[in-house]
């Protein structure tokens, strides 16, 4: 039994295409790709492996929400798209109970991998301030507390599905009437740690990826930050404001077939999106687009496929990867394609998937590659499939 | 709310009791201000093949799974949801060393594949089969409670199912030193474990069970005002309890939050659990497994000084650093 669904009313997005919501927006629009080479992120790498990387410094990012750029620059991604989705909100919420949920995989690790070789040297070398922050649920505190989310808030870690699930659990909490409202999604900014960490997995691709693509040769990484303002039906009374679209649905499941390589079948993936779909009350045959998981890696791209063959047989609807536009933002990208989605549905329009020239052998469908406007598009079924198996399907529709 | 916590799995400073078994009688003391795990046998539940290439974290979190899904007669949950502070630490540390080391070049992907905050709800997923819900809470010292809340909304959804749910830490080297730098550990010891249990909408047919009504939480507040939030809550559901789990420490920056718990029930019995497990983010829930081991065997261990609890509600009353947390349980005896 569910008091109100959870009504999507506003959007924070901070990408390699744009500071916000609506710049981001034009970039999907015209096709402007934010990857290319590392220019903040210092690192070994930074000609041979293409980012999606945030071109502003940290100081930058700390002036668009007021924060101190002594933070991380995780919980500076954080904020900045914090500061635009509950801008619009935070008088009008007064005397609401607001939670705020999100999500990160790589903490205060871009100060503390700086840190950390003077510390090894000597345990006493270096300021407190480069680690005290170091941990997930740090970050989340950092922008509660400047936000003044008091009710609750939460951090979620679960590699790339971490804020997809960050709004599975707000959705959850709105319509079992425990919350008004919930900021939900999450940030994660580049880091060494992160960059090497999945080149020895060799799966980053040393050119601008391309998902989907019989070719493709991996991913690229990203950072930035993704949230939804979710709001029960009493909220949106209140703050006066109506609902862009709603979450019908979501799931997670767990693939349980290897630490880093989904299954040849993707058997996770497909119960994550059949689950969805239920929770929903919808057949597949109701889904006008897919935001595909899609990072351009041999292996996702080929689980994913397959998986989305299985529930949808021969009538696949369109289906594009947005992540050749920012890349893999890893516990950021289920917001950041939430908010995509969000604008899937506000504005009748699917975005194609970048750079795509050659069909997979293995699946028959393709994805999109063009801009579609002035679609109908009712519901979407957002996924994101993260290592340790975890794999979560969104679904949102048109209010 | 209204959850059944059963069948507990510890890796912890104090081996569980085996049956009809009795608690070591003497305290554990801390070495250089710390106190590790006493790490079992795992070969009685994880193959030598597989725990060749296992993290402490891991060890302890596949572990204590396998521990808790024995006792309950399950091969395997229908979700899992944990909490977890710091995720897997000794995995994070070896591959920054080797990277700043090697200035980023020639390294290999085990430590880092291992470094992720999901590795242990990912590998419990992998060894038990499980293709179900999954996730993993970081939350400071909250990710306890936090993956609780998890798992009852997931089973208000999937009434009759079976969660596997709980925390752990672990303590290294580095993290003490880091830690110890921060204050963490003012005037207490640091610890390690992993706590879990299973929680279900319904209670277990044998076995007992602690029925948890009430999970209320304060964060970022002094002490003096998470307590008068709290029993605020707790008073609204429940009359005075039998026993009171407490989460103080030799700490006294925190006294305010347990001086106002012992001025409202002066009378209560209050087992201060962190004695034998040390001070870290989810201790509460080695604190909780334990209670359900007291009252599988009876007895409640030494150093807690109170009587295992047969009837009537439980308080757990706790705090890690500014994040405070009170659980309302009452006793479910099965025996």
């Amino acid at each position: 039994m569910i008091h109100s669904h959870a009504h999507i009313a506003g959007t924070g997005l901070l990408t390699a295409i744009g500071p916000d919501t609506a710049s981001c927006f034009e970039s999907l629009r015209n096709g402007s790709s934010g990857i290319g080479p590392a220019t903040l992120l210092s690192t070994h790498w930074k000609d041979e492996l293409p980012v999606g990387e945030v071109k502003l410094s940290n100081e930058a990012l700390a002036a668009l929400s007021g924060a101190d750029p002594q933070w991380p620059r995780t919980a500076l991604l954080s904020a900045a798209a914090v500061h635009e989705a509950w801008q619009p909100f935070a008088e009008a919420a007064q005397g609401l109970r607001c939670g705020f949920f999100s999500a990160n995989t790589v903490g205060g690790m871009d100060l503390t991998e700086s840190f950390y070789p003077a510390f090894r040297q000597d345990p006493l070398a270096g300021n407190n301030a480069s680690f005290i922050n170091h941990e997930c649920g740090a970050v989340t505190e950092l922008v509660a507390r400047h936000f003044g989310f008091r009710d609750f808030a939460t951090t979620l870690s679960t590699a790339c599905s971490s804020s997809a699930n960050s709004i599975m659990m707000a959705a959850q909490m709105i319509e079992a009437g425990l919350l008004d409202i919930a900021v939900a999604g999450g940030a994660d900014a580049l880091s060494r740690f992160t960059l090497n960490g999945f080149n020895t997995l060799m799966i980053l691709d040393r050119q601008p990826c391309q998902p989907f693509d019989g070719q493709r040769r991996g991913l690229n990484l990203g950072e930035g930050a993704g949230y939804l303002v979710l709001m029960s039906d009493k909220a949106l009374a209140q703050c006066g404001v109506p609902s862009l679209a709603y979450v019908s649905g979501y799931a997670n499941a767990n693939d349980a077939y290897h630490q880093t390589a989904s299954s040849p079948e993707g058997t996770g993936n497909q119960l994550a999106m059949q689950h969805a779909l239920a929770q929903a009350g919808l057949q597949s045959s109701d889904i006008s687009y897919i935001n595909l998981h899609g990072t351009g890696t041999a292996n996702n791209d080929s689980s994913e496929g397959k998986a989305i063959e299985a529930l949808f047989g021969t009538a696949v609807p369109p289906a594009s990867s947005t992540k050749a536009y920012t890349g893999h933002t890893l516990g950021a990208a289920g917001g950041v394609e939430a908010v995509i989605s969000t604008l899937s549905l506000t504005h009748n329009i699917l975005f194609p998937t970048l750079r795509w020239q050659t069909p997979m052998e293995e699946i028959s469908f393709r994805p999109l590659t063009e801009l579609l406007t002035g679609v109908p598009v009712q519901h979407i079924l957002s996924n994101s499939f993260g290592f340790g198996g975890n794999c979560s399907s969104l679904v949102f529709s048109k209010s | 709310m209204n959850v059944f916590l059963h069948a507990p799995g510890t890796v912890c400073a104090a081996s569980a009791p085996g049956n009809g078994g009795s608690w070591q009688s003497e305290a554990l003391l801390p070495d250089n201000n710390r106190l590790p795990v006493v790490e079992p046998d795992y070969t009685q539940f994880i193959a030598p093949m597989q725990l060749r290439r296992m993290s402490k974290a891991v060890r302890m979190g596949v572990a204590a799974a396998r521990m808790s899904l024995t006792g309950a007669g399950l091969e395997r949950p229908d979700a899992l949801s944990i909490g977890t502070a710091m995720g897997c630490l000794q995995d994070t540390e070896v591959f920054l060393a080797k990277m700043t080391e090697q200035n980023e070049q020639m390294l290999t992907p085990t430590a880092f594949i291992q470094s992720t905050h999901n590795t242990v709800a990912g590998q419990i997923a992998l060894l038990t089969g499980c293709n179900g819900h999954n996730l993993t809470y970081v939350h400071r010292g909250l990710s306890t409670e936090h993956a609780l809340i998890n798992a009852w909304l997931y089973l208000k959804q999937h009434p009759g199912e079976t969660v596997l749910t709980g925390g752990l830490d672990e303590l290294t080297a580095s993290s003490y030193t880091l830690m110890e730098r921060a204050g963490v550990y003012a005037d207490t010891f640091a610890g390690e474990g992993a706590g879990f249990f299973l929680a279900s909408l319904e209670a277990p047919t044998k076995g007992p069970a602690l029925q948890l009504t009430g999970l209320f939480q304060a964060d970022g507040v002094d002490p003096a005002e998470a307590a008068v939030v709290l029993l605020q809550r707790v008073k609204e559901i429940s009359g005075t309890p039998q026993l009171i789990l407490s989460g103080q420490t030799t700490d006294n920056r925190y006294d305010d939050f347990y001086a106002a718990a012992e001025e409202q029930w002066p009378e209560v019995p209050k087992a201060q659990f962190k004695n034998g497990t040390g001070e870290f983010a989810t201790a509460v829930s080695v604190g909780v497994a334990q209670l359900l081991q007291s009252m599988q065997t009876g007895n409640c261990p030494s150093w807690w000084n109170v009587l295992s609890p047969r009837t009537g509600n439980i308080v757990v009353w706790n705090n890690y650093l500014d994040c405070y947390s009170c659980w309302v349980l009452s006793v479910v005896d099965n025996l």
